[in-house]
């Protein structure tokens, strides 16, 4: 019983938070430090406090939009400059340099020129996330519409298939899993980076400044809750956001439809 | 409806095609026969646009439209019979794909996904999707390719109903396929 328990990935999953869980109130006890280390139920406990106090789901809710506006405006124009400049070699030589560079400089340099350009840093989330997730959909996106199928292109072709139904049944059959891999990657790299924007800009109202103001009164606690609900929050974001992205690519990749 | 005049096409410095000519008038049946590797494959893709001849040209009609049974089949793996068919012609009723399935013994697997279908499966379908295009000229390239003797007389003949005005360009190293289908033989 307890054997095929063990075997069962659900619970292999508990225990193995558990562990941690346990790992980490017994180095908090070693510690002994509250500024350092705290334990688990004390971050519990204070994140059951701050999810009381008024501004709580304000400023989760207000880190959250800009997170996720700069994620979706990322992948609109990602998918979109894939597509135009799938077809446009001269585009594509064009755009290589720039998505290289947005790429390899490190988001620190991006927020604090960003703060010199903006002259509010409340949007600054919003151009951070959407600078992390424009390449990586961009590249992946491009990668799928380039590798379709050339036969079936070829195929589309002689038989003067209209473009629209070449997009819908050869590159996005092909391109979907590249996209929705994609997804994946830049949907915790916005919120890690988004949540940094705010932290170096100090966001009004934000997460951001909730974590800065947490280091600056050495609360630990508050700083590993604040930092629980950006996790939660990314989490939960990535589940609903992958769940209409998977269901999308099993969509263009199993047929049947209107053709 | 379609000439070509002395074609000829080299891939790295080896001539493969040498100053090819053919006349196919509206409504024949040609079959253009050579062993394997002589170059017919490249001639079929040179007549529907998809290569060019390094000399001589295709002549054609003003729009004419090509359909084709490609040597690899091409169909799209995700997608059913009735689907890959519709894929090239949206103007078909289900009603007229399952009766031309039928003829030629697919109308049992016509809701499964072509990638998991048998070769001669997919070499069928691939015929049919041809043959229901709305085209000028229909080219199909090694057109039994993997199908069993019965099963070959039942698409030679649905071709045959099928092909009405339309020219027939019929790719094979095999002589009794020429025959099956009564097509005059252009030797490569």
């Amino acid at each position: 019983m307890v054997h095929r328990l063990l075997k069962n990935k659900a619970v292999q999953n508990i225990l193995a938070v558990c562990l941690w869980l346990f790992v980490w109130q017994a180095v908090s006890v070693y510690v002994d430090s509250s500024i350092l280390l705290v334990s688990p139920f004390e971050v519990l406990k204070t994140l059951f406090a701050l999810m009381l106090t008024p501004g709580f789901w304000a400023t989760a809710a207000s880190s959250s939009v800009r997170i996720i506006l700069g994620f979706l405006m990322g992948m609109a124009a990602g998918v979109a400059l894939a597509a135009v400049s799938s077809a446009n070699g001269l585009l594509r030589v064009l755009l290589q340099p720039f998505m290289l560079t947005v790429r390899s400089v490190p988001v620190a340099s991006f927020i604090i020129l960003a703060l010199l350009w903006l002259r509010s840093a409340s949007n600054l989330a919003v151009l951070i996330s959407f600078l992390m997730v424009l390449p990586i959909i961009y590249q992946n996106t491009l990668t799928g519409i380039m590798t379709a199928d050339k036969e079936l292109l070829e195929m589309a072709q002689v038989f003067r298939v209209p473009l629209l139904r070449r997009i819908r049944y050869i590159y996005m059959p092909n391109a979907a899993p590249q996209y929705a891999a994609a997804c994946r990657t830049a949907l915790g790299l916005c919120w890690k980076s988004g949540i940094a924007a705010e932290v170096i800009g100090i966001t009004r109202g934000s997460i951001g400044e909730a974590l800065y103001n947490a280091k600056l009164f050495l609360s630990t606690a508050e700083l590993f809750a604040w930092t629980l609900v950006i996790v939660l929050l990314s989490l939960l974001f990535e589940k609903l956001f992958m769940a209409v992205v998977d269901g999308f690519v099993k969509r263009v990749s199993g047929g049947r439809a209107e053709c | 409806m379609l000439k070509i005049e002395y074609v000829c096409k080299s891939f790295d410095g080896k001539k493969v095609l040498d100053g090819v000519c053919l006349d196919v008038k509206k409504g024949e049946t040609v079959c253009i026969m050579a062993p394997s590797g002589a170059g017919k494959t490249t001639l079929a893709n040179i007549i529907m646009g998809l290569l060019k001849p390094d000399s001589g040209r295709v002549v054609t009609a003003p729009n004419t439209v090509f359909s084709c049974a490609f040597q690899q089949d091409r169909l799209l793996p995700q997608l059913d019979s009735v689907q890959n068919i519709r894929f090239v012609n949206q103007s078909l009723t289900d009603g007229e794909i399952m009766s031309a399935l039928k003829a030629v013994d697919m109308s049992d697997d016509a809701k499964r996904p072509c990638a998991v279908l048998s070769g001669g499966q997919k070499r069928r379908i691939a015929i049919v999707r041809a043959m229901l295009a709305k085209s000028d000229i229909v080219i199909i390239d090694e057109p039994f390719k993997g199908l069993d003797d019965a099963v070959k007389t039942k698409a030679a003949e649905f071709i045959k109903t099928r092909q009405s005005s339309r020219a027939l360009l019929c790719i094979t190293h095999d002589a009794e396929d020429a025959k099956t289908l009564g097509a005059r033989i252009f030797t490569l």
